[in-house]
């Protein structure tokens, strides 16, 4: 699943995806709460979610599906634009799937992608 | 205006289109910016506090911008729709954030607002700050845009 508020983002990172041969249904929402709203319906194999998202956020979906016992083991890649990979590790002090910082390229994805769900 | 602040935008700026976009952007060289006019069809502008306070704005022709943002998403772009907006705002962030980090590593502790997204012939950008504006003409195989830069003394 891919949670972003922006469209374009959404479609950019489906289209990596896609390039790097996802082949399953990739749901997407607008924010962290559209996201939670979809996992009381299904499960999902992933999660890419921005950090700064209207209602619920990245960090706090994040946590709330850690908190789950139905969706706890849910790879999470969390991504943003605003703050650096050692500020949110210093702040969080907490686990972390994994955390992108944009710009990256496609390669930088796809190698995040893989250490996640390798470690599954 | 510190100089130094110029250069991580500059980078930032090659750095985020190469990477986002695949698009290869070349620098022109930086100018003293006298009217506040964008040199562009759809600009985005973004706050930053810190050491010093002042702003950035990106200014894109239309044929750049489509390019861009085809790039990011792998298909033709035709006009600028809202997405194209979204994305001039996410390039906004993108590229200042990535300076930011930059200029943290230069112990330059900086934070940076919402971006916010202009378009229409001939609009204008309004930088935070009074102090001169240094603008970075850039060109790409689609046309060019413009980077500016401002913060106070």
């Amino acid at each position: 699943m891919l949670v972003d508020d922006l469209a374009v983002i959404r479609n950019m990172l489906k289209r990596q995806l896609i390039v790097l041969g996802a082949d399953g249904q990739i749901d997407e929402a607008e924010d962290g709460l559209q996201a939670w709203n979809l996992l009381q319906e299904r499960s999902y194999g992933l999660i890419i979610a921005d950090i700064a998202m209207p209602h619920i956020d990245g960090l706090e979906l994040q946590r709330r599906v850690r908190h789950s016992s139905q969706h706890r083991d849910i790879p999470i890649l969390l991504i943003s634009g605003e703050v650096s990979e050692q500020t949110v590790a210093a702040d969080l002090q907490s686990k972390l799937d994994d955390f992108l910082t944009k710009p990256f390229t496609t390669e930088t994805f796809e190698m995040r992608l893989w250490k996640m769900l390798k470690q599954e | 205006m510190n100089v130094e602040f110029v250069n991580p935008f500059l980078s930032a700026t090659l750095r985020v289109l190469e990477t986002m976009a695949s698009v290869e952007a070349r620098p022109g060289k930086p100018f003293l910016k006298k009217e506040g006019g964008a040199q562009g069809d759809v600009s985005g502008i973004i706050g930053i506090t810190g050491p010093t306070n002042g702003s950035m704005s990106l200014s894109f022709s239309r044929k750049c911008i489509l390019k861009i943002v085809a790039g990011m998403l792998g298909e033709e772009m035709a006009e600028i729709t809202d997405d194209i907006k979204d994305a001039v705002g996410e390039l906004t962030n993108m590229i200042s954030g990535d300076a930011r980090n930059e200029l943290g590593q230069k112990g330059y502790q900086f934070q940076i607002a919402l971006p916010t997204v202009i378009t229409g012939l001939n609009h204008e950008i309004r930088h935070k700050c009074n102090a001169p504006t240094i603008a970075i003409p850039f060109d790409t195989d689609a046309g060019p845009f413009v980077v500016e830069v401002s913060f106070e003394n």
